[in-house]
């Protein structure tokens, strides 16, 4: 890829502070396409690439958003699966396909109704039973784990504080700074400040996790629109330029020797994306960390370098993710506070930065941002570099 | 009292891809999975068909010492709407097996002090549902010393 060839122009939010329970994914879906050509000041004519955003409860999206938004004329379709971490996954396919010019401006989506009564999380929350399992996958069932991601991600943060002695202050401090963002954000669910003995004092989930080190859950949609550099400059908006984008999947061989969700594919990502981008971490002005949880944040940080490995706790426990500090992240509150939209929630929150219309959270000088994807249980990892500069269009592929 | 608590969580159902399983441990003996060509093992769930390790088809039932250490842990403070609230707190945990291998997420049980310990020795304990299921647990072994799972 090279690095700024194309160019973010359209994005469209659903609005999130608002419990829609009754909507569907897929109606969020065009409704968050249809803000996002508006934004960029495109008709739907235009659009030529559509990419979705996979792993969801619903299947509708994937299956039925073309024909809901009456486009004919595709030449770019695809719905991409890496949890998390798919969002930087499409940028990049996006950016390949506008670089060889099989799609002219392309629309990448997610959308989900969690919320919503008929789906297996809403079934979860109002009691409707599920039936025995048969064979051995029964047998989580009978231990009490139905699969609950703050179960797992709570095994990998048990370790880390095995290892290098990490507290739950520390995991709170993330939460605090973000909620703080949060308080600045129009589009932020949670807007009330907390402080550290909030975080304390809410209900414990899954040890070490509190209430408040647990992402929302809200239904809604984001639809980004990208298209060439070129192409880019004649949109209403200032070009967000895709610099980097890199990726690291480690899976979970569950072998000895392996340290699962401690390190992370974000050691392999962060420094292609940085590559690619031909920047620094000195460079990096603010970042956007996907936090399915408070500790996806912390690992997340060590893996890509900004503290080392295990110094985590320290790093974010001393004011410098919040307003004022000096290494801004999750500056719309992030899925802790802001709205859950996997790794649409960071990404949107980074054009907004770099575009610099992000109002009274705006960071400074906001050059460059890095922005983060975390998928499955810290299992696949994406890390995407936009900027309001253009890069060189040099083609650096890093294999260090 | 433990007992009754155990067999009071829901039973799993027994097909014929689990039922050496379930059946070995009825005779509080914990099977896993080993690859005949290369010799590792592998935790029965998910099932795959060939060894991870080389990739070779055939994996095969073998019993495992049920000896391990707790790799990682957490204490669960709530039960989703339909599950039953007294419960919890439970222990669930992930235990790196003496034949270097991990489990999935499986249940703990806490040793006398009540906790449950990264780096703390478990072995593999049975308990019937009472659908008369028998599903291992594992339990954190008194005193730091291992005890072979297929003695309790």
């Amino acid at each position: 890829m090279e690095s700024g060839s194309a160019a973010i122009v359209g994005l469209g939010i659903t609005d999130m502070t608002r419990r829609r329970y009754d909507v569907t994914a897929l109606d969020l879906a065009a409704e968050a396409v249809k803000l996002a050509l508006d934004d960029c000041q495109l008709p739907k004519t235009q659009l030529d690439g559509l990419i979705v955003n996979g792993n969801l409860l619903s299947s509708e999206v994937r299956n039925n958003l073309q024909d809901a938004l009456g486009l004919p004329d595709l030449t770019l379709l695809n719905t991409m699966s890496a949890g998390g971490a798919t969002a930087g996954s499409m940028v990049q396919y996006a950016s390949f396909a506008i670089e060889a010019g099989l799609a002219s401006v392309v629309a990448l989506v997610f959308a989900d109704a969690p919320l919503r009564p008929a789906s297996s999380i809403a079934n979860s929350r109002y009691g409707v039973p599920v039936g025995p399992v048969s064979g051995l996958e029964g047998l989580g069932r009978t231990y009490g784990d139905r699969g609950q991601a703050a179960i797992r991600y709570a095994m990998a943060a048990s370790r880390h504080m095995h290892l290098f002695g990490t507290t739950s202050e520390q995991l709170g401090a993330i939460a605090v700074a973000q909620r703080q963002w949060a308080s600045l954000s129009p589009l932020a669910q949670k807007r009330e400040l907390i402080t550290l003995e909030d975080h304390q004092s809410s209900r414990l989930i899954a040890e070490p996790f509190r209430l408040l080190d647990c992402c929302l859950t809200s239904n809604g949609a984001v639809a980004v629109i990208m298209t060439s550099a070129e192409a880019a400059k004649d949109r209403p908006h200032s070009p967000v330029f895709v610099r980097g984008v890199g990726q690291g999947h480690p899976g979970d061989p569950g072998r000895s020797g392996f340290d699962h969700g401690v390190r992370t594919g974000a050691v392999a990502a962060g420094r292609q994306a940085l590559q690619q981008a031909e920047i620094g971490l000195n460079d990096v002005d603010a970042v956007q960390i996907y936090d399915s949880f408070t500790y996806t944040v912390l690992v997340t940080l060590e893996d890509y370098g900004f503290c080392a490995k295990g110094e985590g706790g320290p790093f974010v426990s001393d004011g410098r993710l919040g307003v004022g500090g000096s290494l801004p992240c999750n500056t719309g509150g992030g899925q802790l506070s802001g709205y859950y939209a996997w790794g649409f929630t960071p990404l949107s929150e980074a054009i907004i930065q770099a575009r610099g219309t992000a109002g009274e959270r705006q960071v400074a000088d906001c050059d460059h941002l890095m922005v983060s994807g975390s998928g499955g249980f810290l299992n696949y990892h994406t890390t995407v570099i936009l900027s309001r500069l253009e890069g060189s269009r040099r083609a650096v592929v890093g294999h260090a | 009292m433990r007992e009754e608590q155990l067999a009071a969580r829901p039973s799993p159902v027994p097909d014929a891809e689990s039922e050496p399983f379930f059946e070995a441990a009825g005779r509080s003996e914990l099977l896993i999975r080993q690859c005949p060509a290369c010799g590792a093992w592998a935790w029965p769930v998910p099932r795959y068909a060939t060894c991870q390790n080389c990739l070779a088809p055939g994996l095969e039932w073998k019993r495992a010492s049920g000896a391990g250490v707790i790799h990682a842990v957490t204490r669960v403070h709530y039960v989703p709407a339909d599950d039953d609230p007294s419960w919890v707190p439970f222990m669930l945990g992930v235990v790196e097996l003496d034949e270097g291998v991990r489990t999935q997420i499986v249940g703990l049980l806490a040793g006398k002090d009540d906790e449950a310990r990264v780096g703390d020795p478990v072995r593999a304990v049975f308990s019937s549902t009472r659908d008369g299921v028998h599903v291992p647990w594992f339990e954190v072994s008194g005193n730091g010393s291992r005890v072979a799972g297929n003695e309790g």
